[in-house]
């Protein structure tokens, strides 16, 4: 057996959540049918975007550069993230990235960015809502991948740093309890002795306690709750006899044909489960699943990545990533995420 | 893995089974609510059992009709030496009959008893099996509360627990319930038996072998009335991922797909749900059994066979296991493991 690892489990995850993100771009918003159709079958490698976005082969989007630039918020925190810093993040990202802001900011980002230069206080606007999908979007998990992963088995931590890089853009119940499943799952995946079992329980767990924080602190938001269909996503991995067919039910019951938080990322975990944890399997899901695959397959991607490492990951794609997107460090990230992560766990 | 790793589980599994039987054998029979008022509160510990007519007259951490019975079919199954057969279950349960006058007839269940007397008279075995007349035979708990040793043979192979639990099954629970509240157990058995065993996927090994039990049945036995193992036991998993606590797991397993008579859908996917609510631990898992109410003593000994295979004999706590030993002479638990280990290991 391959010994364990820490920074090879943080690098796996930034770079699974990369590679979901860029094999995941050319099919988003499209259905699963759309899917089998526009690509002759099921997409099991890269594409580049045209017809259906503008990006080129094997070329990330905000997803991945939004989770780089929060990555960074953390690092320079030293691990003790601030909803400051986390402001900071988002209006770096958009500084940083023509290529993919304003373009591809979604639904809660693209109102704030403006409105955190002019100096307003990131906790209300985190909280303002008068929007659709304001504050209930995607964009709070896509980014989340430090949260977990300075927080190595800590589910509370994980918390903790979810909620504080959650406030500035996406202050809901539903968006805390879905950045803190997916940062919890993370701290979880990225242990020794994790299993797909001990993940689950670590993402329902999140999900609750980013609810129960988000009642009181947030903006309820209206819409269902993260928890419900992420409990529906679980049976679904249970009842369903192999991985496409979890990805039709998942479609189906949670659906993923909107790009909010409650809907992906039960789809995350349930992608997650039903291929095992195993890189390459859940990010090749994520990106026939339909709706957001971009941000589903980052999102999984980060996951999956914590549990599996780097191992089994195709090393044409890795090195394909690397060439088309040099604007992306995730070595040297995972380096100093591994320092933050051993200092905080307390591991030698 | 290791021959050593291997021999605790097995013995993990044999014991942990015993030591669940024991605890919940006090309240079987009772509800939740009739346990902590006729006992003022939770079991959590061996316990004098005497004011209940199934446990009358029992010594304290003492066993009943199922660790006996599951040591028998095992003690058969290991004597048939990797090529188990019809005959051999047959034997193991007239042996229990036989051997052990302090559990039969008085403990036998609504099945078993029926079954003796038919095989003792010679009948044919899987006709047996397959025998109706009475709303509950063949779908009762006997086949699943002795299915031990069909899993602890087959380490990580569901084919080959589900091949040892048929056999096992088919001369008393013929019926598509009782095949698959024994393949279920047995899968899961046989799930827990790798080196890092992932809950996940011996709660998919369980569905499994529900599934495969459910078909099996449905070919070659009585078809009787009845919710499947498997409707049951997605229900159970579903709740043990969604219940925040071990006493709030114990009351919705009971109320969503406990019951009141000794049904394997519900015994079954009772022991699994808490196994899973509790991590695997097995003092959670085994308090949760003796306090969830209906057939405590069988969903205990299900729940133990799981939660020993999968945590091993060392992880379980020494003054439960040193009064089992202590009480329960008749049961060499160290014997029957070493039995089976070399069948275990061949695989």
């Amino acid at each position: 057996m391959k010994t364990y690892d820490l920074y090879d489990r943080i690098y796996g995850s930034l770079l699974t959540a990369a590679l979901g993100d860029a094999l995941g771009g050319p099919s988003e918003t499209q259905s699963k049918t759309e899917i089998l159709k526009n690509f002759g079958g099921r997409i099991e490698t890269f594409y580049d975007g045209l017809p259906y976005d503008r990006n080129a082969l094997c070329e990330v989007t905000d997803d991945t550069s939004q989770m780089y630039e929060m990555g960074k918020a953390v690092i320079q925190t030293d691990g003790e993230l601030t909803v400051e810093a986390a402001a900071a993040g988002i209006v770096s990202w958009a500084d940083n990235y023509p290529r993919f802001y304003p373009r591809c900011a979604g639904p809660t980002t693209r109102y704030i960015v403006d409105a955190l230069k002019a100096g307003e206080d990131p906790v209300e606007l985190g909280k303002k809502g008068l929007q659709f999908q304001r504050g209930t979007s995607n964009g709070a998990v896509m980014r989340i991948a430090a949260a977990g992963l300075v927080n190595p088995g800590n589910w509370e931590g994980a918390v903790q740093t979810a909620v504080t890089m959650t406030k500035p853009s996406h202050g809901t119940q539903q968006a805390f309890s879905a950045s803190s499943a997916v940062a919890c799952a993370i701290a979880e995946a990225m242990t020794e002795h994790s299993t797909i079992h001990s993940v689950l329980r670590a993402a329902v767990y999140g999900a609750r306690r980013g609810e129960e924080i988000g009642l009181k602190e947030g903006r309820i938001a209206p819409g269902g709750r993260v928890y419900t269909n992420l409990i529906e996503a679980i049976e679904i991995a249970f009842r369903s006899r192999d991985v496409e067919e979890v990805e039709r039910m998942l479609d189906e019951s949670v659906g993923a044909n909107i790009c909010t938080a409650r809907a992906s990322v039960p789809i995350t975990i349930g992608l997650f489960a039903a291929n095992h944890g195993d890189g390459m399997g859940t990010i090749i899901s994520c990106a026939n699943v339909g709706g957001d695959t971009d941000t589903i397959g980052c999102m999984a991607g980060m996951i999956a990545g914590a549990f599996s490492g780097t191992s089994g990951l195709r090393e044409d794609w890795c090195r394909q990533l690397k060439e088309t997107n040099p604007d992306f460090d995730l070595e040297w990230m995972a380096r100093e995420l591994t320092r933050i992560a051993k200092r905080r766990g307390g591991i030698a | 893995m290791k021959k050593e790793i291997l021999l605790d589980r097995i013995l993990g599994s044999l014991t942990a089974a015993g030591i669940g039987d024991a605890l919940g054998a006090p309240t079987e029979g009772m509800s939740y609510a009739e346990i902590l008022k006729i006992y003022g509160g939770r079991v959590t510990d061996f316990i004098d059992g005497d004011i209940n007519p199934y446990f009358h007259h029992a010594r304290v951490g003492e066993v009943t009709d199922d660790t006996s019975q599951l040591y028998e079919m095992a003690l058969a199954l290991a004597e048939a030496g990797g090529d188990y057969k019809i005959e051999d279950a047959v034997r193991g349960l007239l042996n229990w009959a036989d051997r052990h006058p302090r559990y039969y007839p008085q403990s036998a269940g609504p099945t078993a008893r029926m079954a003796i007397e038919a095989l003792r008279n010679g009948e044919d075995p899987l006709a047996v099996g397959r025998g109706g007349g009475n709303p509950e035979r063949g779908s009762s708990n006997g086949a699943a509360m002795r299915i031990a040793a069909a899993g602890l043979v087959h380490p990580g192979d569901l084919e080959g627990a589900v091949r040892d639990a048929v056999t096992m099954t088919g001369i008393s629970h013929g019926t598509q319930i009782g095949y698959a509240s024994a393949c279920a157990v047995a899968c899961a058995i046989a799930a827990a038996l790798v080196e890092r065993p992932d809950i996940y996927d011996i709660l998919h090994a369980a569905l499994y072998g529900a599934k495969e039990g459910d078909r099996i049945g449905r070919e070659r036995g009585r078809v009787v009335p009845g919710t499947t193992v498997q409707h049951k036991l997605e229900k159970a998993i579903s709740i043990a991922y969604d219940a925040t606590a071990m006493e709030e797991a114990e009351a919705r397993l009971n109320d969503a797909v406990g019951g009141d008579s000794s049904a394997a859908a519900s015994a079954v996917a009772v022991a699994i749900g808490l196994f899973a609510a509790a991590d695997g631990d097995p003092v959670k898992t085994l308090v949760g059994a003796a306090n969830v109410g209906a057939d405590t003593d069988t969903i205990g000994c299900i729940a133990g066979m799981i939660t020993g295979a999968f945590c091993g004999y060392a992880a379980l706590p020494k003054h439960w296991v040193e009064t089992f030993e202590r009480v329960n002479t008749d049961f060499d638990m160290k014997k029957l493991a070493d039995l089976l280990l070399p069948l275990s290991a061949k695989e």
